[in-house]
């Protein structure tokens, strides 16, 4: 993604967004213990998830994952991290508690982690090659061979600038 | 500011637009106010967003 592009700004503030999001709702549980309240089946679900502290595992999570969107530190890692629990929100809302307002916020929470993993998935690109060959997580730099290794694409200079 | 920057800050306005709707339920449920959540959410956001272009003011436009 070009630094300066339409798409750079938005996918930043897109981060932001969502970075602050989840931190928001990490720290607020983390201060008081607010579970909002969710009729039905998906109640009983949100209880069962407390009851065995994942729940709990999650919100503290959140906080971990949004402070890494919001301060832009291992984006990508905090994408991956938060996504399981995306989907969850996602299923959860959309699909069993399915009130108006969860209509929106269930694919809102997909719509937000996903744009942002389409968006910086281009340092995984080895997942959409049909056939790799092992190779640790710490050899994961010899797998580069472009110039953007070193950064992002800066045209202003016409050259790549270390990121 | 160019172009392309104005386009950005026109798409986030109404990422903006859409992300109150959906959280207040305005014009399709039952209108809740903006909450604390939503607000600390688009403070950063368009904190973030306004640095940066604060930023990459003094670079070339493209």
């Amino acid at each position: 993604m070009i630094r300066g592009s339409t798409s750079y700004y938005v996918i930043h503030w897109i981060r932001l967004y969502f970075g602050a999001h989840l931190l928001f709702s990490g720290v607020r549980y983390a201060l008081t213990g607010y579970v909002p309240m969710i009729p039905g089946i998906g109640g009983e679900w949100v209880q069962a998830n407390a009851d065995i502290y994942l729940y709990q595992f999650v919100k503290y999570l959140e906080i971990l994952t949004g402070a890494m969107l919001l301060f832009n530190r291992f984006p990508l890692l905090a994408l991956i991290l938060e996504f399981p629990a995306t989907v969850n929100i996602f299923w959860l809302n959309t699909f069993i508690v399915a009130t108006p307002r969860q209509l929106f916020t269930g694919p809102q929470e997909l719509f937000l982690n996903g744009i942002l993993l389409l968006a910086y998935s281009g340092w995984m690109f080895a997942v959409i090659k049909p056939k790799v060959e092992p190779l640790w997580l710490w050899n994961g730099s010899k797998a580069y061979t472009s110039d953007l290794d070193k950064g992002y694409v800066d045209t202003s200079h016409n050259a790549i600038v270390k990121g | 500011m160019d172009k392309g920057k104005w386009i950005a800050v026109v798409t986030c306005l109404l990422l903006t637009a859409a992300a109150y709707i959906g959280s207040t339920g305005l014009f399709y449920t039952e209108y809740r106010p903006i909450r604390n959540y939503d607000l600390v959410a688009f403070a950063a956001s368009w904190t973030g967003l306004i640095y940066m272009l604060i930023r990459d003011k003094n670079k070339k436009d493209r």
